[in-house]
């Protein structure tokens, strides 16, 4: 889609709207519409988030947060205890007059006499009914101009003591009724056309319930609009309670709104909202409390929350609810202050939908600022942008402003391609959205992000849209698909992406597996066994990844034998591999892999450990004798050398390398001294406890010795 | 016979296969099939009557069946046909539809082909009752775990991990959340269904070397046995330290691997106990009966066997063989009822036998339950949680109800 659009295009083609143009506009809208319906419903059904929260929703936010400031743990209980006691007991209720609205009145003032009505009559018989008036009293209120900037209000105040109960088995109804009488005015008026509902002097009656036949209570602490119509055109009083209302009860509204016409405006207008707008009404402000007024029938002009969202969902109290539909008697109430509703951008605009830079549909002029695709109010004009842009994605949105006229322009995003954005393992893993939240995952973390906000203002619309929304945070790339461990291919989650699940340490199995397969060999004896597993778990061990010492090639055979010796010289010992290790380092010598020093250096090395502790001397040999009288062990072989040279070379290093002196005298040693003090010995020297092999062979040597 | 072929890869093959096998067996047949008929007709019993059938669409293989043996009061079964899963009821067998269809699911994927359900339930949280869930795997080597009793039965948890498709599953018999898989990876995967994590992989050096066809848990939870194509029948123990303390640990994540530590899977290279002795072919049942087991190949018998402790290791102890015909394609499941008094086989033509388990002896004596009209091969059966329904599933998308007299 073309990018360079200029205004003067479309206004040359917007009158041209033919048939098949028509259809090009639904092709185009149709998807994006079918889909965001759908989406809408499923918000409405189970939200992913709640607006109000938006930033730049700051409109549908009616809480404020001031409360928390200094919130106790005990206030819950207060609040509860308040909640608990029975509403409006002993409580007073006063009566604010704001102003008094008739377009048709001159005067600046009117009085108004607030009577309290008693209706009651016994349960059995309804018709027989006592009524009774009691007079609260009068005020002097405004006419026709809201008076924001006086502080005090005319109040009247109706005691508790008013609302008594007379006897459980009579039931009584009050209602509030208010005669306003139009004073004189005073101006020179005799120039007024001939208007005939323009007069000197008007009353007007209005009413209010309070409390139904039931006791109910039927006001809550708040703003009405009480429509008053004048004595002659007033209809008394056939329901006394709305909550007993038929289904019909928009019927009603019609009815009376029509009835009202024929009296008040003899129009045809039956709009009752309108018919509400232009009837006069008195507003009254109403506040339970148990405190009464100071001073002389005046109170303080309370603060009202301004209502800024008459369709909030999230936040619609349940006095709105019912003020909003219902009505008593003539009387419409409202809980919003209508005045304050609207905000500074009351502008209106409409939508244009573009097609191929041309123009296909225009709406009518409109200024709610209500999502057509989501029925959201967003209460002002850039939340309602700003929330387009985001959250339909699908299409493009661009702001102008022409000759004094707003617009939208709207075309579809062809660049959107509907990619899941989220995190793969969401849908992969099957978190599907059950019944309520659940706890999604998360691909990255932010600790602390606090950017910067941007002050709102219209003008970041009006560029033309790329459909790539600006984003100042980096998002952490490449996390928005699965990988997979390679070993496992289980999914990798995100909190695993540190850890290396490739590295390749020995694992167990493969020692096992080593060892059992050694021991499978049928053409080596029990000391090779030992020896070549020792050695080859040596060798994978540092062959594989560790940090230090890694074995790769020839030149660190002799590396390795240190380390061997260092490691395992001790196990070599006491498993009685002497003469197996010197055999292997003579046949690593033979393959060339070690230098004649690296033998002696080992072998000096053994010699060493062996001279270090001389028990261990002595147990070599009893070991090895032990050992070849148990195991009936072949002469050592090897596969590249003949059994004559291995057998001579035993027999050479058994003689040569062990010192005869300390064969001896460790010989000695174990004979004289006694058996107990041997193993003690060991383990100091050692530090290893003496398995039962060695037991055994001390044992035997004992009895070889005493023998 | 080699080798035998899955009749669901080729239909001319699998023709060729069983005509050689029908050509090699029909002497043997015909002589039992005579016999067979002398003993019917002394003994004068076929305790099963046929009851309905219905096709299924798109009918094509069915390879899974199963009974819901939670259920005390209904008797609920699903079978798997292609990417479908249907859930139907066994009502009484004298009403109009004595199989009522309750509820499907769909597989998205439409080539998925399920080879495998197996059912359980899960806690419904907060609530102290249990919903039944299924688990069902495929060729897509994806164990897709369905709630039942939702308002949209859609599947709500997947488990990945397998790289073949997944031939068999069982649940533990204990703790209902732990589901081991067996696959054509050469490997079975142990799973805990609750978070979707994968507890413990059985395969490597000293595992199978080919698919594996089914496995089974002993009653105890202790341990499994697993057979496959490599001819190879595997025990192994679910009570080393290592795995018990897996186990007791995965539940410490939650689906998202988010807990203290990450959590991986262990791998078990060695069975307990692993034979080829009992079967020269594919075996494609195994079935624990108290400590000694009975499995299947496609050798047209059943062997009823057990371990034996001898000088040179654990060795296998054959303790009777049940001949049954016409058996010789593979994956072509046996079926033991809950109170392991029967033993249900299905043929390549149609047939199921079955026998009775129920005596001091065994007796190589088969019950025939077949119709006219069932000629193609029977997959799998299942048993009713009383042992009175038995239903099976046939290549031609067929699904037979037979009840016991």
């Amino acid at each position: 889609m073309p990018r360079s659009r200029t205004s003067d295009s479309f206004k040359t083609r917007k009158d041209i709207t033919p048939i098949a143009d028509t259809d090009l506009f639904f092709q185009t809208f149709e998807k994006p519409t079918q889909i965001y319906r759908y989406l809408k419903t499923r918000f409405i059904s189970s939200p992913l988030f709640l607006h109000r929260t938006l930033s730049y929703m700051k409109g549908r936010t009616s809480r404020n947060n001031k409360s928390r400031a200094e919130f106790k743990v005990n206030d819950i209980l207060s609040t509860i205890q308040n909640k608990d006691q029975k509403p409006n007991e002993n409580e007073n209720l006063i009566i604010g007059f704001l102003s008094f609205y008739d377009s048709h009145l001159q005067t600046n003032y009117v009085k108004v006499e607030t009577k309290l009505e008693k209706i009651s009559y016994k349960r059995r018989k309804e018709s027989a009914m006592t009524q009774n008036q009691i007079r609260i009293g009068e005020s002097r209120v405004i006419v026709n101009t809201d008076n924001n900037g006086t502080d005090k209000l005319p109040a009247v105040c109706v005691s508790a003591t008013e609302f008594d109960r007379l006897g459980d088995n009579v039931q009584t109804t009050y209602q509030l009724t208010f005669d306003i009488e139009s004073q004189p005015f005073t101006g020179s008026t005799t120039d007024e056309p001939s208007n005939k509902y323009t007069c000197y002097s008007k009353t007007y009656h209005a009413e209010l319930p309070v409390f139904d036949k039931h006791g109910r209570n039927l006001l809550v602490n708040g703003l009405y609009h009480v429509t008053a119509l004048e004595r002659h055109a007033f209809r008394p009083s056939h329901m006394l309670c709305w909550e007993n209302f038929p289904s019909e009860a928009d019927q009603h509204i019609a009815d009376w709104a029509e009835e009202v016409n024929k009296y008040y405006f003899a129009e045809e207008d039956s709009n009752p909202f309108v018919t509400f707008d232009k009837t006069p009404k008195i507003q009254l402000y109403m506040e339970w409390t148990r405190s009464k007024i100071t001073g002389n029938n005046y109170i303080p002009r309370p603060k009202f929350i301004t209502d800024q969202h008459n369709n909030n969902k999230e936040n619609t109290s349940t006095v709105n609810g019912t003020a909003t539909t219902g009505t008593v008697n003539g009387s419409l109430l409202n809980g919003h202050d209508k005045s304050e509703l609207q905000l500074v951008e009351k502008k209106a605009f409409i939508f244009q939908f573009i097609v191929n830079n041309s123009t296909k549909q225009r709406t009518e002029e409109r200024s709610d600022f209500i999502c057509p695709w989501c029925s959201l109010n967003c209460i002002r004009i850039y939340s309602l942008i700003k929330h387009l842009k985001l959250c339909h994605a699908r299409l493009l949105f661009q702001y102008v402003e022409d000759a004094g006229k707003a617009r939208v322009d709207v075309y579809l995003n062809e660049l959107y391609d509907g990619s899941y954005s989220g995190a793969p393992h969401d849908i992969l893993l099957g978190s599907q959205r059950q019944n309520g939240p659940s706890r999604r995952n998360v691909v990255t973390n932010i600790m602390v992000f606090r950017p910067r906000r941007p002050t709102f203002k219209m003008s970041e619309f009006q560029e033309v849209d790329d459909g790539e929304l600006e984003q100042q945070r980096q998002y952490i790339s490449g996390h928005n698909r699965i990988y997979y461990h390679s070993e496992t291919c289980i999914p990798i989650m995100p909190k695993e992406l540190d850890y290396d699940s490739e590295g390749e340490p020995d694992p167990r199995w493969l020692q096992r597996t080593t060892k059992q397969m050694i021991d499978e060999f049928t053409d080596v004896n029990e000391g090779e066994k030992e020896l070549m597993k020792l050695w080859n778990l040596h060798v994978m061990k540092h062959g594989k990844s560790s940090n230090h010492s890694r074995f790769v090639g020839d030149c660190q055979i002799a590396l390795a034998c240190d380390l061997f010796l260092k490691e395992k010289g001790a196990e070599l010992l006491e498993k009685n591999l002497y003469r197996n290790y010197v055999v292997h380092l003579s046949s690593m010598f033979n393959y060339g892999l070690i230098s004649p020093q690296t033998i002696i250096g080992n072998i000096r090395r053994l010699n060493e450990m062996l001279k270090d502790d001389q028990d261990e001397n002595g147990k070599l040999k009893a070991n090895r004798k032990a050992h070849v009288a148990k195991a009936n062990i072949k002469p050592v072989v090897t596969k590249r050398e003949p059994e004559k040279s291995e057998s001579q070379d035993s027999k050479e290093s058994s003689n040569t390398k062990v010192n005869p002196k300390d064969e001896k005298k460790g010989g000695k040693v174990d004979k004289e001294k006694a058996t107990a003090k041997v193993p003690s010995k060991h383990n100091e020297v050692n530090g290893h406890t003496p398995n039962s092999k060695h037991k055994g062979s001390l044992a035997l040597k004992r009895k070889l010795s005493t023998a | 016979m080699t080798n035998t072929v899955k009749s669901a890869e080729n239909e001319s093959e699998n023709d060729v296969s069983s005509s050689t096998s029908e050509s090699r067996s029909q002497s043997s047949s015909k002589q039992r099939r005579s016999k067979k008929a002398k003993r019917g007709r002394k003994g004068n019993q076929n305790p099963y009557k046929f009851v309905t059938y219905l096709t299924e669409t798109p009918n094509t293989q069915i390879f899974a069946i199963a009974f819901n043996h939670f259920i005390r009061d209904r008797d609920i079964f699903a079978s798997a046909n292609g990417n479908k899963i249907s859930i139907y009821e066994c009502v009484d067998a004298d009403d109009e539809r004595p199989v009522q269809f309750l509820r499907a699911y769909i597989e998205p994927d439409k080539d998925e082909v399920f080879n495998c359900v197996v059912w359980s339930y899960e806690r419904l949280n907060g609530s102290s009752t249990a919903g039944p869930i299924l688990a069902a795997g495929g060729v897509k080597g994806m164990v897709r775990i369905v709630q039942c009793n939702r308002d949209s039965m859609g599947g709500f948890k997947n488990l990945l991990g397998h790289t073949g498709a997944i031939n068999d599953m069982k649940f533990h018999p204990i703790h209902p959340h732990l589901l081991i898989s067996g696959s054509k990876d050469y490997s079975l995967r142990l799973w805990n269904i609750q978070n979707s994590t994968c507890i413990a992989i059985f395969s490597g050096i000293r595992g199978h070397r080919d698919e594996v066809l089914s496995v089974d848990m002993s009653a105890d939870g202790r341990t499994m046995i697993s057979g496959g194509i490599d001819h190879n029948i595997m025990v192994w123990s679910l009570e080393t330290d290592e795995l018990k303390e897996k186990i007791d640990a995965c539940s410490s994540v939650d689906g998202f691997g988010r807990g203290k530590r990450p959590f991986a899977a262990i791998r078990v290279h060695f069975p307990e106990f692993s034979t080829r002795d009992v079967h020269g072919n594919y075996v494609d049942t195994v079935k624990y009966f108290g400590s000694s087991f009975l499995s299947k190949s496609c050798e047209n018998n059943i062997i009823w066997w057990k371990r034996k402790e001898t000088p040179k290791g654990m060795q296998v102890s054959k303790l009777f063989t049940f001949d049954i015909i016409d058996s010789e394609i593979w994956f072509m499941r046996m079926e033991l009822d809950l109170q392991l008094t029967q033993l249900a086989v299905g043929s390549q033509n149609g047939k199921v036998f079955i026998f009775n388990l129920d005596t001091e002896k065994p007796i190589n004596k088969r019950i025939t339950v077949t119709h006219p009209k069932c000629t193609s091969p029977v997959r799998q059966m299942s048993f009713s949680r009383s042992g009175n329904i038995l239903v099976s599933a046939c290549d031609d998308g067929t699904v037979w109800r037979f009840d016991k007299k």
